[in-house]
């Protein structure tokens, strides 16, 4: 081939080298440039050699700046004539021994080939006998024609279809297998010749890499580095695209086995810059391919020889052994090149650029999302989404899906709330996101920013499609129905509730068959001592859907305020039935068997909660369980079956609602106390982002925080029946071993009053109650207690004061009033006594067996 | 008519079981597998099975054995029906009506599928790409970016490895927070088999996982009606198990009803507000759109002067960060010339010198100098001018 034929007539001696040194690089201006000079000077043997020089490199240029794509195709009839004449003058001057003929037939078709004369081209490419050759000299130019001789055949085949004579009598499957025969080739050689090209690249300029890293040097490396020279080059439009095309050929074919085969060996060549976007292309079609095909462990490619690519082989690399693992590889991959490609400039000439880059990465971070969601892997996705955030200014898909990692992966602070509506910002479809961000924001108690996303949300959604207008009702009730914990008097609070139930209704006149919506229009009903409403609401809920446990959890809540406790304990059990691990239950149950059979009954059913807590939390990884979050559905998560600490629950508030549920000690109905822990918790939760940067470490301390406070509770429940049953041994060592978790916990203080109480020691009660007051001001009943105490030792109006204190906190306790009248009758204010009484009786009447808000907060 | 052809395969069946051994079997296989009239009679017995009552329960008692079948192609005609079996099971569940076959089926194929040695993978390794692998090379260069988890990873194992949580029904029954999660599992099992199954399926499983996500969702024009069906109830890891398929669907046979069942899926599951199913169906949609595009991209010569990640040069620091040793002050006060001269001379030393941490051991009290490029970075400043003058000589 012509580079025997360079050696041979060695006619040029100095430049004679350069030549075919730029030659080989592919540099074609510049051999050009050293030809201008000795044009016409050469003896007349070089002659022919000096018209192929000249002829070549012309054309070569000319394409580099002209792709043969359709819309070059007319300029290149007319520009490629004159190369054309060039070329076939050197074809008659040369003989076939002086080793041009091959090439300089390949470079004709590739001249009829830019001119779409695709017949005209295969003519020649027949003529040049490229295929019969056997053993080439493998250098880089000479990998290169041939690669694109097939690269030409197999793509003009295709074009010309029946009418070329090489085929005639072919069917149309043989032809096609023709052609992907020759595209195999194309890419099998196009590779070796990128292969060829950067080893020529690496050994001509060694000095630079030196100088620059000062002997530290490194090979630029493709997937990760940049090429020495900072310029790009990109290998020619017709191998791209021959490499591409064979794989679709075969599936087309339906040799779909056959096709994976191709494009993972293709990818398992060793990284070369000019292969770089093909990978990446085909990195993206094999994933494609393996998510919805049949995967088999790879063949190992052929191994090395001459003409053919070299892999990546040997035994200590990462070698996929199923398909997860291959998919994973493949994409983790493609996301780093992705990532290193992904235009930075902002300035409008870039755009074009820009689109491509960004369409191409948000394309591997598509398929990303599609694997790791499978496996629950969000934390994964998110972090390379954040590597796109770099180049993804203002692109609302890549935002859109950061936002929603976040979310899906249990992380819940600040940063991914800006997210979130950051995202909605740039969304046609920005409801959701905005309502996803106001629930993070509720659920960090932060209800004022959340009130304001739904307003945001709502006038979106009014000037849209209207779709979830009724969820946006439900977050408004939500949040005003949140608010109303945080107000101190109960006219505010009562107003909160109002706007709560006002837009609940409108949101259930919308969607009157979402159970999510009639759940909390149930709740509020509760909230706000309206139960026979309440009881249709949530039998409606229940209706839409059977299984929702916080819809039970309210309906048990609501018999037993209607002082059904038999029908409230029936509820129970079958609830209990499905869900037989749910503390929650449980803990109802306990309730009510105190009431419908004593203690002793109850008292059973708390050591069972013992047990369970300890098959649920205490096998030595506690933290293990919330590693990932849970699937989100209603209704309870997956095999731990807990309520308590489900993640979903949205951490800090379902642990308050729990705490302050469990304990019957009373901070339940005392709302301030339960803001006041919502507050801490949320605080807790902020300083726990801020320190670890993934959010896992958040879920830790609430999940374990969670299950303790749950324990704490079993056994001041048990401290209670105790005392009840005038065991004061048992009560006070239950009492030991909750304060052993906590001995500061407003509860546990209280609980100790309870049994210095009952042992007759009034100052260590009193000492205990004033103690769980300085823990927690609000707390009620330590306040009643207290207020008992003073009322004792005859500080009458000093416990009249405590107790309005605890009234302002909340005025439906009906013990508060109850201790209040006894106190006045004391201070013989019979009439005012006697008032109390009766508000006592008449809040007793309609106050079920556990506060309302040991229900969790839901969102699902 | 679906009555006929329905009771006639219970019939064969009933034929062809009797010797299990026999060639029949997989004849019998092979011709069920290819009947479409059959499949759309089978998934109209399950769906309507209020209609079908009798012949309902003797298809699941079939249905059933067809999976425990040796022969594969029956199990693979069974796991057709899977979709429509959800459907269906979900449905009675939400009415409150017993159904312990149905249960017990989907329940056999999840226990027969997780003991069989084809089923799906259960775990695998999350791969590192800092170390090599069939696809590449490291090379000395590590990413600029290194995430906690990868750090994670590179100081305890080097691989991660995720397993798929395992669903214990260790209880006879199967009670309500067991039912979903196995739901899920069942049809990630469907989804394992979905390539082998016969693509004439495709558009009759989009119907049933459109029925699923729309079911009870109030269109225009269907208020008339007294009672609107049941919505039921789903999970977000179902959805996007559901969404898988329909990922398969696009490019198996059903592009255009794939398309709009996801779009479906999508305003479900932004009703629902579940950010895991969202993200998945946004990806689903967005690489739909992307692959819209002509295969071939034209190949535009990019100018140098974009900047891109790869234009911030990443560099591999040396072995061991080179220490300029701090003279003593003594030698300091004697004369800067010496001091710089010195410290060129052992600049030039280290430069050649391949062992920079023997020169580390030689030096306290020092400034930590990174030499790339010519930048230079005192992590500590040095007490006066003349040690800069040395520091700048050393880089150069």
């Amino acid at each position: 081939m012509a580079q025997k034929g360079v050696k041979n007539t060695s006619g040029l001696n100095r430049p004679d080298n350069e030549v075919e040194a730029k030659r080989e690089a592919g540099e074609w201006k510049r051999v050009l440039d050293l030809l201008e000079p000795i044009k016409g000077k050469g003896s007349s043997q070089a002659e022919p050699l000096m018209n192929f020089l000249y002829g070549e490199s012309k054309l070569e240029s000319w394409l580099e700046d002209h792709q043969p794509t359709e819309k070059h195709i007319s300029k290149a009839k007319s520009a490629l004539l004159d190369v054309k004449k060039t070329i076939l003058l050197c074809l008659s001057q040369s003989g076939d021994a002086s080793g041009l003929q091959t090439d300089a037939h390949i470079l004709l078709a590739k001249i009829y080939y830019a001119s779409a004369l695709y017949e005209e081209a295969l003519e020649e490419l027949d003529r040049s006998r490229f295929e019969q050759i056997e053993t080439v000299a493998y250098t880089v130019r000479n990998y290169q024609l041939m690669a694109e001789a097939y690269a030409m055949k197999a793509h003009c085949i295709e074009k010309v279809g029946r009418s070329w004579k090489g085929t005639s009598g072919k069917s149309e499957r043989e032809r096609r297998l023709e052609a992907i025969r020759c595209y195999q080739k194309a890419a099998d050689l196009g590779v070796s010749y990128f292969q060829a090209h950067e080893k020529l690249l690496l050994g001509s300029t060694p000095n630079a890499t030196l100088a620059s890293s000062s002997g530290s040097s490194h090979s630029p490396h493709p997937l990760y580095g940049i090429p020495p020279n900072g310029e790009k080059k990109r290998c020619s439009s017709l191998l791209d695209f021959s490499i591409r095309r064979g794989p679709v050929l075969l599936m087309e074919d339906g040799q779909v086995e056959e096709a994976l085969k191709r494009i993972h060996w293709l990818l398992r060549t060793h990284e070369t810059q000019l292969f770089a976007p093909i990978r990446l292309h085909l990195s993206r079609r094999l994933a494609e391919l393996l998510l919805q095909n049949k995967w088999r462990p790879a063949l190992s490619p052929p191994g090395d020889s001459l003409g053919k690519p070299k892999y990546y082989t040997g035994g200590k690399i990462f070698n996929p052994v199923n398909p997860w693992e291959d998919i994973f590889l493949i994409l983790l991959l493609a996301e780093i090149m992705v990532v290193r490609e992904g235009v930075l400039n902002q300035t409008p000439e870039f755009v074009e650029a820009r689109k491509l880059a960004n369409l191409n990465a948000s394309s591997i971070f598509d398929l990303l999302a599609m694997a790791a969601a499978r496996w629950n892997q969000y934390t994964l996705i998110n972090e390379s989404l954040e590597k796109a955030l770099k180049f993804s200014f203002e692109e609302c898909h890549i935002w859109t899906q950061y936002g929603l990692t976040f979310h899906a992966s249990g992380v819940n602070n600040r940063r991914s709330c800006q997210t979130l509506t950051e995202a909605a910002k740039l969304s046609k479809r920005p409801t959701s996101l905005l309502l996803l961000a106001a629930q993070e924001n509720y659920s960090r108690l932060r209800v004022n920013e959340g009130l304001d996303l739904v307003e945001l949300a709502k006038t979106k959604e009014q000037g849209g499609s209207q779709r979830l207008m009724s969820k946006v009702l439900l977050y408004e009730g939500i949040g005003h129905f949140l608010k109303s914990y945080e107000q101190s008097t109960t006219q505010e609070r009562t107003k909160e509730l109002d706007d709560a139930l006002s837009a609940l209704q409108s949101a259930a006149e919308l969607d009157p068959m979402d159970y999510l919506v009639l759940h909390w229009l149930a709740r509020t009903y509760a909230y706000a001592h309206n139960s026979n409403e309440a009881f249709a609401v949530a039998v409606k809920a229940l209706r839409a859907f059977p299984f929702h446990l916080p819809t039970l959890q309210l309906i048990v809540l609501l018999l037993s305020a209607q002082k059904n406790n038999y029908d409230a304990l029936a509820v129970v059990e079958e609830a209990l039935d499905e869900y037989p691990e749910h503390l929650g239950f449980l803990q109802l149950k306990a309730a009510l068997e105190e009431k419908t059979s004593g203690p002793e009954t109850a008292l059973g059913t708390l050591k069972q909660m013992l047990i369970i807590w300890k098959q649920l939390f205490d096998d030595g990884n506690l933290f293990m369980r919330s590693e990932s979050p849970e699937s989100r559905h209603p209704g309870g998560t997956g095999t731990g079956t807990l309520q308590l600490p489900s993640p979903t629950d949205k951490e800090s508030v379902s642990m308050a609602s729990f705490r302050g549920g469990t304990s019957i000690a009373g901070s339940s109905t005392n709302t301030a106390t339960f803001a006041g822990q919502l507050r801490a918790d949320a605080a807790l939760s902020e300083i726990a982002s801020s320190m670890s940067v993934h959010g896992s470490l958040m879920q830790l301390i609430h999940a374990s925080d969670l299950a303790w406070s749950a324990q704490i509770n079993i056994w001041l429940t048990l401290t209670d029946m105790y005392l009840k049953l005038e065991q004061v041994t048992q009560a006070s060592s239950s009492l030991e071993e909750a304060a052993q978790i906590s001995p500061n916990h407003p509860d546990v203080l209280f609980y100790r009053g309870q049994v210095a109480e009952s042992q007759g020691d009034y100052k260590e009660a009193r000492r205990a109650y004033e103690s769980g007051v300085a823990v927690c001001p609000t707390h009620i009943k330590s306040l009643q207690s207290l207020a008992l105490m003073q009322h004792y030792f005859g500080s009458h109006r000093l416990a009249e004061k405590t107790l309005q204190d605890a009234l302002k906190l909340d005025p439906y306790d009906y013990f508060t009033w109850y201790n209040l009248g006894k106190v006045l009758e004391i201070l013989d204010e019979n009439s005012e006594a006697g008032d109390c009484m009766a508000t006592a009786l008449e809040i007793e009447s309609i106050v079920p067996i556990l506060p309302y808000s040991t229900i969790p907060i839901c969102f699902d | 008519m679906t009555d006929g052809i329905v009771s006639e395969w219970l019939a064969e069946w009933n034929n062809v079981s009797q010797d299990p051994h026999s060639e029949k079997v997989s004849d019998f296989a092979e011709s069920v597998l290819v009947n479409e009239d059959l499949f759309q009679a089978i998934t109209h017995v399950l769906e309507e099975n209020e209609r079908f009552r009798p012949l309902y329960g003797d298809v699941i008692a079939t249905l059933f054995a067809l999976y425990r079948s040796p022969e594969k192609k029956l199990r693979l005609f069974a796991a057709q029906f899977i979709p429509s079996l959800i459907y269906v099971y979900l449905h009675q569940i939400h009415t409150q009506k017993k159904c312990i076959a149905l249960e017990t089926l989907l329940r056999g194929i999840y226990e027969f599928e997780s003991s069989s040695d084809d089923g799906p993978p259960t775990g695998f390794r999350i791969p590192n790409v800092n170390l090599p692998s069939i696809y590449h090379d490291p090379g000395g260069v590590s990413t600029s970016w290194v995430s906690d988890s990868d750090l994670d990873r590179l100081n305890a194992r080097t691989v991660k490895e995720i397993t798929r949580p395992t669903l214990v029904l260790s209880d006879e029954r199967i009670r309500a927070p067991q039912r979903l999660p196995l739901c899920t599992e069942v049809w990630w099992i469907f989804n394992y088999r979905l390539p082998d199954l016969p693509k004439a399926s495709v558009p009759m499983q989009l119907k049933t996982i459109s029925k699923l996500v729309t079911q009870g969702f109030h269109q225009a024009g269907s208020q008339s009606r007294i009672q609107p069906p049941i919505r039921i109830v789903l999970s977000s890891k179902l959805l996007i198990e559901m969404v898988h398929t329909v990922f398969f669907s696009v490019y198996n046979g059903a592009p255009t009803l794939a398309e709009q069942t996801l779009e479906e899926m999508s305003l479900r599951a932004e009703h629902q507000l579940w950010a895991d199913a969202m993200l998945v169906c946004n990806a689903v949609r967005d690489y739909l759109k992307s692959s819209e595009l002509p295969v071939q991209v034209e190949v535009s010569s990019f100018k140098k002067s974009i900047i891109t990640n790869a234009s911030f040069r990443t560099k591999k620091l040396p072995d061991d960060i080179p220490i300029v040793e701090a003279d003593n002050t003594g030698h300091e006060e004697s004369g800067s010339g010496e001091t710089s001269a010195l410290s060129a001379g052992l600049a030039s030393f280290k430069s050649k010198s391949k062992i920079p941490h023997i020169l580390a051991k030689m030096k306290r009290n020092s400034v930590v100098v990174i030499t790339e490029e010519g930048d230079v970075e005192t992590i500590a400043s040095p007490p006066s001018s003349e040690r800069k003058k040395s520091i700048d000589a050393t880089a150069v």
